[in-house]
């Protein structure tokens, strides 16, 4: 027998037959032939939907859901079809339904239709129209409640008015225990103990405010803690240790008898677990979406080379996965020591000029703790809010800023803003410290590329150099005429000039030609006098080993300086056989 | 011309010499973790052979502070074959005070192997607080790769030079064989085989003796190139308890290649003759000598010794023993062609005289037959 419909969605509505879903499509123009043989077998089996209150035939709700589909103003259109006919329970699965067209315009409108209140002046109205909706539901039944929480706490946007507005509730339905546990059961959902205990606090119910503190102090110790895992035990302990207050804790509960406290704390207590496991579900599944935009996100990285395009696409990942509003990379430059801006986005975001010593302040600060710094006046202490106090956060709104840390130290900051609250902001600390690692050995990775790459000519430079010396020695001998013609080098480090190629020379002459530049070697004389010489036979700055060993005293030789600018970086040696007839004239050695 | 060749290439020599690639590599080796310094140190068989430095290491600031040989952190990390790490101030301070009274307050130094003759240390400097974490001890491995490859173009570089050099050298070894061939002067001969040998076996010097097995002699003085410190020594006669007197009593069948002569023996064994002639391995400070006896055979007699020495320790390879070997043949066969020579110049010189004997012989009885004749001539005509 069909129970229910809760939910009907472009062209698609559920029907549940027998604790089963089935999908059967709408349109306005479809007869039932179009249906899908299984849908027909079902709705066969029960040829009408049973909903609370009136029966309505299947082509009855198959009409109005056509309706329902067409036009902007889908849901209320079926609203306005099935109003009347709803009663509270439905009206609930109706929120459902409604909230599945969340983000399409009239959602807002429809829900406050659904609830029963006044319609709204506009679908902008809906936060005004959620409070009025989540006053009405009060009333009704705190699972209403608890099902206008869970709805709108899939819009992002909506759950800081959510909080908020979760805390009127509480206060409103403090006299009601089943109530305040399905509320509980939210709060602790989006893992805001915290902000339940605050609420319970005040609410006449101090001892499990403590307890719920007790618990909101393990839980975010908990979630800091890299093994996601150990949460649902530890928070399993939390609690069991909460189950066993004693249940004649203070009488002081104005409004409470002490059964009825110990049923509230039970019912804390399941809630709790709930929370807790559904909480550990949530995180399961962002850390999954973030560990899939991370493993992309390395993926895409992996294959740029150019740090530019590997800041600006680690900016947007960035803002895509934690649905943040603009960002920035701040890198220290080793050469100045100092911070500067190398992407951001939007452009206009641009805050790090370098002019501003409170932003540098801030990115400073935060490469020096190693730790990501939030500047949020609204997060509560545990977040380093060191700036709070300042006019920070209210000229840029939500912030926070991580380190890129390398090793055990930072070359930079990533900076995040929100326009409204994050949604999750724990989370997109975790993963905006996940990103920042990986942007790290990027960053790394194509500095080290960016390195060899500059360094690989440099070293190809050497074989050049060979191959350079081979072409002046080529030069010298067969152009010059030369019988024979050593070149040497300066070496600033070890202050010597060295023989490194020769031609025509024999073997050792190069590598036994090694003198200190502050000696008198008639090389490094060259280098000082930057003259260039002709000698025959003996000079008193020649070396009497290699002079005798080389026969030189049969050789008639030139000395030339190698001159960059004002600098001797090297000579020339030519010469042959005295005994040949060869005349070196200064024209031809000099310019 | 010449120095027109200098200056038109004079940039490209400049921007190319090694050093400058290593302050290159220093450079990087330094930004990629934000060091304060890095320094580069190739060593060749124990010696600098290269360095470089970059930031507050200056030229001059590594020759004010040179490696501490076998007690610094480069010698240790060289040993271990691991990198050393000292970012302790306090160790600093008190291990290495010159440094940390400079401002330094860390340092690593990396090893790394290019090749059998070659080796160096990256050494990485904080002017402040650090610690090294693997990780960037990792990096600068990374580069003290690319130090490599480009020590290995050094080295291939300086190869080619060298090998450049021995190619010329080689070329003169046709003068060898030409002489060998066709030189008559023996003496003009081995001058030439040992010039050649002491350019390409890269000798200090090189000294070649003649021996008479029959008369137990060695000839002196012997045919030398190169240096030598105490050169009147080489003259007179050779005593048995000499280096080389040793050697061939001892009859080695095989070239002996001493590449420490300490603990050789017959070289550095002291003499029992009373004269103020120190063994010659002492006297000139030889640290490593090649020893090739000179034979016309494999098992022949023993013609003379050739030997090769160094002042500088070296490990003969196996292209210095061929290149002697070589050498040395060459010099066993001009000194056996010229014995030989001569020992069939004084046959010929032998047979001339004995031909001419009896030439003289021949004429005497041609003489005597005539002078019978004529009187048994007479006799006859007198019986008439």
């Amino acid at each position: 027998m069909m129970e229910a419909l809760i939910s009907g969605r472009l062209g698609k509505a559920a029907v549940w037959h027998d604790g089963q879903q089935r999908l059967i499509d709408v349109h306005p123009e479809l007869d039932s032939d179009i249906l899908h043989e299984a849908d027909l077998a079902a709705i066969a089996q029960g040829p009408t939907i049973c909903m609370e209150g009136p029966k309505h035939s299947i082509d009855d709700v198959r009409r109005r859901l056509a309706s329902a589909w067409v036009g902007e103003h889908a849901l209320s259109r079926l609203i306005a079809g099935l109003d009347s006919s709803l009663t509270p329970k439905t009206r609930i699965l109706a929120i459902e339904a409604a909230e599945e067209l969340l983000g399409r315009p009239g959602a807002d409108y429809a829900r406050a239709r659904l609830l029963g209140i006044p319609q709204p002046e506009s679908a902008e109205d809906g936060d005004c129209d959620l409070t009025k909706a989540l006053t009405y539901a009060r009333d009704v039944d705190a699972k209403k409640v608890a099902k206008v929480y869970e709805a709108v706490k899939l819009n992002s946007h909506w759950i800081a008015t959510v909080h908020n507005k979760a805390k009127i509730v509480v206060q409103n339905c403090a006299s009601n225990p089943a109530c305040i546990s399905q509320i509980l059961d939210e709060l602790i959902n989006s893992g805001l103990f915290a902000d339940c205990a605050k609420v319970l606090a005040n609410n006449s119910w101090p001892e499990l405010a403590e307890d719920l503190f007790a618990a909101a102090e393990a839980h975010e110790e908990i979630s800091a803690l890299p093994e996601k895992d150990c949460v649902l035990p530890k928070l399993r302990c939390v609690l069991d240790s909460l189950a066993k207050v004693d249940a004649t804790t203070e009488t002081s509960v104005p409004t409470q008898t002490e059964d009825a406290h110990r049923t509230s704390k039970e019912e804390l207590q399941s809630a709790l677990l709930m929370g807790i496991e559904h909480s550990s579900r949530s995180t399961s599944n962002l850390d999954y979406n973030m560990l899939t935009a991370l493993w992309e996100y390395q993926t895409h990285v992996n294959k740029l080379f150019n740090l530019n395009e590997v800041l600006t696409y680690t900016i947007h990942t960035a803002l895509k996965v934690i649905a943040a509003n603009a960002g920035n990379i701040c890198l220290m430059k080793y050469e100045t020591a100092k911070v500067e801006l190398r992407a951001c986005y939007p452009e206009d975001s641009v805050r790090f000029d370098n002019q501003d010593d409170l932003d540098l302040e801030v990115v400073k600060k935060v490469m020096d703790n190693l730790q990501p710094l939030w500047i949020d006046a609204s997060r509560p202490q545990k977040f380093n809010m060191i700036y709070q106090s300042s006019d920070y956060a209210s000229r840029y709104g939500k912030l926070i800023f991580v380190p890129i840390n390398t090793h055990n130290s930072s070359f930079g900051t990533l900076s995040i803003r929100w326009n409204e609250q994050p949604e999750h902001p724990e989370h997109a600390e975790r993963f905006l410290q996940a990103l920042t690692s990986h942007l790290a050995s990027t960053i790394e990775r194509v500095r080290l590329l960016k390195a060899f790459y500059e360094i690989g000519p440099a070293i190809n430079q050497t074989l050049r150099l060979d191959q350079l010396l081979e072409e002046m020695l080529n030069k010298i001998t067969e152009n010059l005429g030369f019988e024979f013609a050593v070149i040497s080098l300066v070496d600033d480090y070890r202050r010597v000039i060295e023989s490194v190629r020769g031609k025509n020379v024999p073997y050792g002459w190069a590598a036994r030609a090694r003198h200190g530049l502050n000696t008198a070697d008639i090389q490094a004389d060259i280098v000082r006098t930057r003259n260039h010489e002709v000698i025959e036979g003996w000079d008193n700055r020649f070396d009497k080993e290699l002079y005798d060993r080389f026969h030189h005293s049969e050789l008639t030789r030139i000395f030339a300086p190698i001159i960059v600018g004002d600098k001797v970086v090297g000579t020339i040696e030519a010469g042959c056989k005295t005994i040949q007839i060869m005349k070196f004239s200064r024209r031809s050695i000099s310019i | 011309m010449i120095c027109r060749l200098g200056q038109e290439n004079g940039e490209e020599i400049k921007q190319a010499r090694p050093f400058v690639l290593l302050e290159n590599i220093a450079y990087h080796a330094v930004k990629i973790i934000g060091a304060d310094s890095a320094s580069i140190h190739i060593l060749a068989k124990g010696e600098t052979l290269l360095k470089a430095g970059t930031g507050r290491v200056t030229p001059d600031f590594m020759r004010e502070f040179e490696p501490r040989k076998k007690i610094g952190i480069g010698h240790q990390a060289l040993t271990s074959k691991h990198h050393v790490v000292i970012d302790d101030p306090e160790v600093l301070r008190k291990n290495h005070s010159t440094i940390y009274d400079k401002g330094m307050r860390a340092v690593a130094a990396i090893p790394f192997h290019i090749s059998q003759d070659y080796q160096g240390v990256l050494y990485v400097h904080f002017w402040r607080t650090h610690k090294f974490s693997e990780a960037e001890l990792a990096l600068e491995r990374a580069f003290t790769r690319q130090i490599v490859f480009a020590i290995q173009n050094f080295e291939i570089m300086k190869r080619t030079a060298a090998e450049a050099g021995r190619a010329w050298t080689l070329a003169s070894l046709q003068n060898v064989i030409q002489s060998v061939v066709s030189e008559s002067n023996l003496n003009v001969v081995l001058e030439e085989v040992a010039q050649n040998a002491l350019f390409m076996a890269d000798a200090d010097n090189v000294i070649i003796y003649q021996y008479f097995s029959q008369q137990d002699k060695i000839i002196t003085p012997p045919v030398m190139k190169g240096s030598f410190r105490q050169e009147k020594f080489m003259v007179g006669d050779i005593r048995g308890d000499e280096n080389v007197a040793r050697i061939v009593k001892n009859n080695e069948s095989k070239p002996l290649y001493v590449n420490n002569v300490s603990g050789e023996p017959h070289l550095y064994e002291p003499r029992i003759t009373s004269d103020d002639k120190s063994p010659f391995v002492e006297r000139e400070g030889i640290a490593s000598s090649a020893i090739l006896i000179l034979r016309a055979q494999a098992e022949g007699e023993i013609m003379g010794v050739m030997f090769a020495n160094y002042r500088k320790p070296r490990i003969f390879n196996g292209e210095d023993k061929q290149i002697l070997n070589t050498l040395a043949h060459a010099a066993a066969i001009a000194i056996n062609t010229r014995r030989l020579y001569d020992q069939v110049e004084d046959d010929l010189r032998r047979h001339k005289m004995q031909l001419d004997a009896l030439i003289v012989i021949d004429r005497e009885i041609n003489q005597l037959i005539k002078v019978n004749s004529q009187r048994v001539a007479q006799h006859s005509t007198v019986m008439e």
